[in-house]
């Protein structure tokens, strides 16, 4: 017997100076191991970005379908005036997979401003996770996030969880965070099937139109095998 | 004593952006004026310098209401001195009682003005009269300042609030944006109502729609954040027709 | 020894002078003393207490309450005017002269009846493990099945001795049988520097419900670490309201779990903080069956140096199909020295759900300011209305009309003392 399990240990640093932008895409499907989560890769990733510069963009999409064990928060420290950060994901679990994703956006400079837009879909018997830090700093003057957490249950057996921390020293700062757990409704895998979709299209249908906004931020081509990958995830998991 | 209200040589803006280049208007005690003029003119801008919006900057020229001096008061002193602005926008206030707020407003105003304050149950009698007048459904009074209002019920509210607090001089900023006709027609009546010698009124508009229900006793043309021209109600008429591209040359 | 430890060897101290006179489990007491002297105070690398630092009152030193029957008239001056019945502690002690019971309410108190009902749990909870390991008094009130007993208050009140610091630790248990109803008021006053550490345990038998308000007004230089449990019973209710507005730090702990089917709880709170208040209300509520419902609405109005906490968790167990989860949390900042800490968390074991929560922290809008002082609302009173106004959705969740009354009231008082 030896050990099934790799382990994948990236690190990823952007940094963007003046009026520059960076969009770093990923999409993850590394082997997730068996039905009985044997095997498998341990994908610990390490992301980081600091928008140093006035203006500066870091936009951070994943979609994170693969690998037994996620952690991933990518970053962004937005220190330059007005400058944003974004992250948006979609992690899909199912079977035994363990998903613990989610952001830190942490305002230093004024009027800089973050979007945050991550959907969960935990189906089998797997755990999806989103955690999330959004800090605001004394001198952050007018600065401004959006959070919106979504998660999608798919079977009675998974687990979705939201943690998000929020801490705010400037009062003239806005912050908002959503967040919604729910499953997919009766009525709507009832509409699309009536209308001639087999259960399986109704709920890759229904779950590509609950990550549309981050699968809309994808390049086209990423967008494409996304959506497949989607579906090839989830193949299986609704009985 | 001369008009009611004396604008000369203003000029404002935000953000460092000049808007207004330069405004001369008289607005006498008894009249009702028209301002209009394309998007981008400065419409918008005069309202809210005249209501006293704190992110705009007055950067020359003078203001003077009932012969005080406009622009060194505070937006509530503006309003007990008689000043109403009716917004293009208003703004929505969750967790405040519509009644609270017309009472608080009302009585704020009174007690500035040296008169007795009312109390719940008379401002109820005044207020309900008043939305009956609108023809308002009643729960406008229970519900929360504009929330869940629709663009409609808005703009009725914000005649109600008109009416109560009786202005010597109100402003309306667009309040024809948005409203079919019967609700337009339902305003101009709660503006009509008001006419009279102790009662001006500046009525901001993009379209001469309004100015058939509220006839103006002299019409002004703003373009590039001044007055290009002025004349009689049959000048909104001729805008119809023509435009402001005509006018625009000339400025 | 680090400033945590320090501060617990005190208590460590009073446990081993007081514990043949403790009433109760001698066992009990031992395995808290047992759990708190391996524990401690709670410190920075505890995740619960990420916010909220214990080191002031680890470097506080508190002695035992003197026993008088100490004349409270001024405090008692300060109690809400509600007509209902009083269960009135001094300095954490019954006092029998001063309390009654409502009508078909049993009202007993711990130093006669020491009851653990076993809710609480000293092995996690540090507090908890303190409050079980020195309690002395609290109240012991029941509502026997089918009762509804109306109004009772329930009062705190700390009487101060200069220069010498009480602590004390109330231990309440509050029990409706089925179908039994009561409303509870609970007021903190005080004055002086004193340590206040209630645990409080309440058990809704089924179809039963407890309206809970709580008024925290302690004084300034007052801690109030409060913890409670509540297990509630099939279709039974557990709604309650929690103002904060006094102690220079508090902490305001609930553990609501919903046990039977169809049971529902609301943990509404507003803290109103200014100075250098530190108010942190921390909640978890546990879904352990189907069909249940929670709400929760907590609002922090921040000044001074203030800094609000507020932790929500939201936890679903397997079975608790069609559960019902709301949470909405929002805080103001009214100066620029303020500061706020939120964490609601969801944590969902069940699919069919219906989970939802909701944060925002900003400002008073000045346009709201604008449009209101345009209708000739002078600045002050138009930033004390949207405040008001800001607090009415987490306030108007509480329909005693009294106790609605004697909150409008608390907030109206803060006010006026914040704009003096």
């Amino acid at each position: 017997m030896r050990d099934e399990n790799q382990l994948h240990a990236a690190v990823v640093e952007l940094v963007a100076m003046d009026d520059a932008t960076i969009k770093y895409s990923t999409v993850q499907n590394w082997y997730p191991g068996d039905a009985e989560g044997r095997g498998g890769i341990y994908n610990f990733v390490t992301k980081r970005g600091a928008c140093r510069g006035a203006r500066s963009k870091i936009s951070w999409t994943q979609v994170e379908t693969g690998s037994a064990i996620t952690w991933k928060y990518p970053s962004c420290i937005l220190q330059g005036e007005g400058s944003v950060g974004e992250f948006y994901s979609v992690a899909v679990t199912t079977n035994r997979q363990q998903a613990d994703t989610g952001t830190k956006m942490i305002h230093i400079g004024a009027n800089t401003r973050s979007t945050i837009v991550s959907k969960g879909i935990s189906a089998g018997r797997s755990n999806n996770t989103y955690r999330g830090l959004v800090k605001i700093l004394p001198k952050a003057a007018g600065a401004r996030n959006h959070t919106q957490c979504d998660s999608l249950l798919i079977g009675d057996q998974c687990g979705a969880h939201t943690v998000p921390y929020i801490e705010s020293r400037n009062a003239t700062a806005k912050v908002e965070h959503e967040a919604t757990t729910s499953k997919i409704a009766e009525d709507q895998l009832f509409y699309c099937r009536s209308r001639g979709l087999s259960q399986e299209d109704a709920v890759n249908m229904i779950v590509n139109g609950f990550c549309k906004e981050v699968l809309k931020e994808l390049p086209m081509e990423f967008a494409v095998e996304a959506q497949k990958l989607l579906a090839v995830s989830l193949e299986g998991s609704v009985g | 004593m001369g008009a009611l209200l004396q604008i000369a040589g203003l000029t404002a803006g935000i953000d460092g952006r000049e808007i207004l280049t330069g405004i001369d208007l008289d607005v006498p005690a008894g009249e009702v004026h028209a301002v209009m003029g394309p998007n981008g003119s400065g419409k918008s801008t005069l309202s809210y310098v005249l209501a006293g919006r704190e992110d705009y900057a007055v950067t020359g020229g003078s203001v003077r209401f009932g012969g005080a001096d406009l622009l060194a008061m505070a937006p509530e002193e503006r309003a007990a001195a008689g000043l109403f602005l009716a917004f293009q926008y208003p703004v929505e206030l969750p967790g405040v009682g519509n009644a609270n707020f017309l009472r608080t407003a009302l009585n704020a105003i009174r007690r500035a003005r040296g008169e007795p304050e009312l109390d719940a149950v008379n401002f109820l009698k005044l207020a309900r009269a008043e939305t009956k007048r609108l023809s308002m459904p009643d729960d406008m009074l229970k519900r929360n300042v504009n929330v869940g209002f629709s663009g409609g019920e808005k703009k009725r509210n914000e005649v109600l609030q008109m009416a109560l607090l009786r202005p010597r001089l109100a402003i309306l900023d667009e309040t024809d944006s948005g409203l079919d006709i019967d609700a337009l027609k339902i305003v101009a009546d709660g503006v009509n109502a008001q006419r009279g010698p102790e009662f001006a009124a500046l009525v901001i508009t993009h379209y001469q729609r309004l100015l058939d229900y509220i006839v103006p006793d002299r019409v002004h043309v703003l373009i590039g954040g001044r007055i290009v021209r002025s004349g009689g109600p049959e000048l909104a008429h001729e805008l119809e027709a023509s435009g402001y591209a005509g006018l625009a040359e000339a400025a | 020894m680090n400033a945590l430890a320090a501060g617990s060897q005190g208590f460590l101290a009073r446990f081993e002078g007081l514990r043949d006179r403790l009433p109760g489990d001698p066992a009990l007491r031992a395995a808290a003393a047992a759990a708190f002297r391996a524990n401690g105070l709670p410190g920075p690398r505890d995740e619960a207490w990420k916010y909220t630092s214990l080191r002031p009152l680890a470097e506080a030193s508190f002695h035992e309450p003197l026993v008088p029957l100490a004349d409270c008239a001024a405090l008692l001056a300060r109690l809400p005017a509600i007509e209902a019945p009083r269960a009135v502690f001094v300095d954490g002690r019954f006092r029998a002269d001063l309390s009654a019971a409502p009508p078909g309410v049993v009202l007993d108190h711990f130093a006669a009846s020491p009851d653990f009902p076993g809710l609480a749990r000293p092995q996690r909870d540090s507090l908890v493990a303190l409050n079980t390991m020195l309690a002395e008094d609290g109240a012991i009130v029941t509502v026997p099945a089918g009762v509804d007993g109306g109004t009772l208050m329930l009062a705190s009140l700390a009487t101060d001795t200069p220069g010498r610091a009480v602590a004390f630790h109330p231990r309440h248990v509050i029990r409706l049988g089925a179908g039994a109803r009561l409303t509870l008021i609970e007021v903190s006053v005080g004055e002086g520097s004193y340590l206040h550490n209630p645990v409080t345990e309440i058990l809704i038998a089924e179809d039963a419900v407890l309206t809970h308000v709580r008024l925290q007004d302690e004084a300034a230089r007052s801690f109030h670490l409060a913890t409670l449990y509540a297990e509630i019973a099939a279709r039974g209710t557990y709604d309650s309201f929690s103002l904060t507005l006094g102690a220079r730090m508090a902490r305001s702990e609930v553990h609501a779990r919903l046990a039977g089917p169809g049971a529902a709880t609301h943990l509404n709170a507003a803290q109103l903080l200014s100075g250098v208040q530190h108010a942190d209300f921390t909640t978890v509520v546990r879904h352990d069956a189907p069909g249940c419902a929670s709400r929760q609405t907590v609002k922090n109005v921040l000044a001074g140096r203030s800094r609000g906490v507020f932790q929500g968790r939201i936890e679903v167990a397997r079975i608790a199909q069609k559960t019902d989860g709301y949470q909405m949390n929002q805080a103001l900042l009214l100066s620029p020295d303020a500061e706020i800490d939120c964490k609601p968390e969801l944590e969902i074991f069940a699919d069919d759900v219906k989970c939802s929560h909701g944060a925002t922290v900003g400002e008073l809008d000045p346009a709201q300011i604008f449009y209101l002082r345009s209708r000739g609302v002078p600045e002050a009173q138009a930033r004390a209305m949207l405040v008001r106004a800001f607090l009415e959705s987490a306030l108007d969740a509480v329909s005693h009309v009294q106790a609605r009354a004697a909150l409008d009231h608390a907030v109206t008082l803060w006010w006026e003392r914040q704009a003096a």
